[in-house]
């Protein structure tokens, strides 16, 4: 396999998701059509309103892909701006954190993304978690209202790193210099991401089909060990599947799942039990189905430990 | 212009279909001598009411109204782009859980964070809503600039008024009731002034009850909006785009014989009511 272009490999992985995404479409259509008879059904709804998403996030990135390197950044950096936004819109700020948040949003998070352009790993790996961790503070300091300021500081900060140190390594695998890869670092990104939405989406069926035992009742209901258990097995042996457009090899490649999807599985959680300390169901208010957030919870923990593995082991 | 408001009997100039929504309860004098002091007497309610002076000229105002924008394109663009712009950064959708968007007299009464939330209220309504709802704003804060003047005045449509009575031999009250009995909607904001505390709503001034008195037949809408207030604090001058929300909540009217402070109280439960509904996940 290993022997296919680039171009060849470009076509195979399109054709792959488009027909996978038509088929789940129909499914949707035809499970809408017969088991809810057109009805409201809130499993089968739920559903469909996925299938759209995956639909917007296949068009997206592969608008983005076609863009270039440039596209994946302000694809990625405009991910960022949307999540930071309802991560913060829950966060419990006061008007003393008026200019941290500003500088959060206009201009921590396209430094960032100026960074990962630039190249430059060793800043775009400490902005955020030293420079902007010291700073942000300060700012809400001098104005003088010290009220729950532990709890507003670092929920500013949580959200800075979730939302865009995080979710920044996806563009960084572009950085990532391979021998014997050259050009095709974009796949790296794609792998990523099929892999921690189909551990996702085998998650969520596993648990519907035959999930009874749940992991974390008081966080997450709907995370269960047969869903959690299906959702690893399934993206390990997709990861298998998909090692030829990765530098990986077979092996190597389900242990790169294994780690990515553990990652996925776990920042989900505790996406969830911020939800829920929150009091709210899904990010971003008035959004159906859910926000930006929920979409890419999974990704966000999963992308900086590949982007390590992935640098530490296969880069020069 | 104005003359030629001030010389029609108010009956006429508004037509009677919306007239009869609202019992007129003595202030037609108010309603005829106020024309000037409610200050946009201009352009816009000319091409919304001057066709229905003559008999049968329906199809013809409804012609003018859709090619108003070729004649007052600025305005026209301004509100256009103010509704977009207002959308695009409270990202809001509007959520009517207690009634429907459709064209019907109403007062909308909201919880005041921010100088945005007139703004909110009306984007979020659609527009043969918005063509006909007018925010009530204070004259100290609206009228202080040119900027402001236009913007209050000729693109949100609004009915300006002096907050302080020393100001104004006119009762404030009355030159709201004016604009209801002459068709429009309203939006105001009962507590008066902008909540800048860390409580949910400031105690409810007794306008919204004097104005109540006045228009009995009106529905009473509570709206509740959150975090506008944190987009931009007081003082400040880039907005946070945060997420912000806009519900609208169950209507309601004076009873007959209704003391004040039982209407003052309902009208806070109101909004405390829209926030809850808004938020069920918190129960």
């Amino acid at each position: 396999m290993s022997t296919l272009t680039h171009f060849q490999g470009t076509l195979l992985i399109s054709a792959g998701v488009i027909l996978l995404l038509v088929a789940v479409s129909a499914l949707g259509a035809w499970l809408k059509l017969s088991a809810a008879d057109g009805h409201p059904h809130p499993l089968i709804d739920n559903l469909n309103l996925r299938i759209q998403a995956w639909w917007m996030m296949t068009v997206t990135i592969g608008v983005a892909l076609l863009a270039g390197r440039t596209g994946v950044i302000v694809l990625f950096a405009f991910v960022s701006f949307t999540a930071l936004r309802e991560f913060l819109t829950i966060a419990p700020t006061r008007r003393g954190d008026h200019q941290a948040l500003v500088m959060a949003f206009f201009v921590v998070l396209p430094f960032q993304y100026f960074l990962i352009g630039l190249d430059w790993y060793g800043m775009y790996a400490v902005f955020i978690p030293v420079y902007a961790f010291l700073f942000l503070p300060i700012l809400s300091a001098v104005k003088a209202d010290a009220r729950n300021f532990m709890e507003r500081t670092g929920t500013i900060q949580w959200a800075l790193m979730v939302t865009v140190f995080c979710i920044s390594h996806i563009p960084a695998l572009l950085n990532v210099r391979i021998p014997g890869y050259e050009g095709r670092n974009v796949f790296l990104i794609v792998f990523l991401v099929l892999i921690v939405q189909s551990g996702d989406i085998l998650h969520h069926v596993c648990s519907r089909i035959c999930g009874r035992h749940q992991i974390a009742p008081q966080v997450s209901p709907n995370k269960t060990v047969e869903g959690f258990i299906g959702g690893i097995a399934a993206a390990v042996v997709l990861g298998m599947l998909l090692s030829w457009m990765t530098p990986f090899a077979v092996t190597e490649a389900a242990l790169v799942s294994l780690a990515t999807t553990l990652m996925g599985f776990f920042g989900g959680l505790v996406l969830s039990a911020m939800k829920r300390d929150r009091g709210i169901r899904d990010w971003g208010i008035g959004v159906e189905g859910g926000g930006m957030l929920d979409r890419v919870a999974s990704v966000c923990f999963a992308a900086p430990v590949y982007f390590h593995l992935v640098r530490h082991w296969w880069s020069v | 212009m104005g003359d030629e408001r001030e010389r029609r009997p108010a009956a006429v100039r508004h037509g009677a279909g919306d007239y009869t929504k609202c019992r007129n309860v003595g202030v037609n004098a108010g309603a005829a001598h106020s024309a000037p002091l409610v200050y946009n007497a201009g352009a816009r309610d000319n091409t919304r009411h001057t066709p229905q002076t003559s008999p049968g000229s329906e199809n013809l105002e409804g012609m003018l109204q859709s090619t108003e924008f070729l004649r007052r394109p600025v305005p026209e663009a301004a509100s256009w782009m103010l509704t977009r712009f207002t959308r695009l950064i409270t990202g809001a959708q509007a959520r009517w859980l207690g009634c429907a968007p459709v064209p019907v007299q109403r007062i909308y009464f909201g919880n005041h964070n921010s100088h945005a939330d007139f703004a909110l209220i009306w984007a979020s309504l659609p527009i043969d809503l918005r063509r006909t709802t007018r925010p009530v704003a204070g004259a100290d804060y609206w009228d202080a600039s040119a900027l402001k003047r236009y913007i209050i005045h000729e693109v949100l449509h609004g009915v300006v008024i002096e907050r302080s009575r020393e100001n104004s031999s006119v009762d404030p009250v009355d030159i709201m009731a004016a604009a209801v009995h002459g068709g429009d909607s309203l939006i105001i904001f009962p507590e008066g002034t902008r909540n800048t505390t860390d409580e949910l709503l400031l105690p409810i001034k007794s306008g919204i009850f004097h104005l109540a008195q006045q228009c009995p037949q009106v529905d009473l809408v509570p709206v509740w909006m959150d975090n506008l207030g944190r987009l931009l604090p007081k003082g400040e001058i880039v907005p946070v785009p945060l997420l912000c929300s806009i519900a609208f909540g169950t209507p309601l009217r004076l009873q007959p014989g209704e003391e004040k402070e039982a209407f003052l109280a309902r009208i806070r439960n109101a909004l405390l009511a829209t926030r809850a509904a808004a938020r069920p996940e918190e129960a």
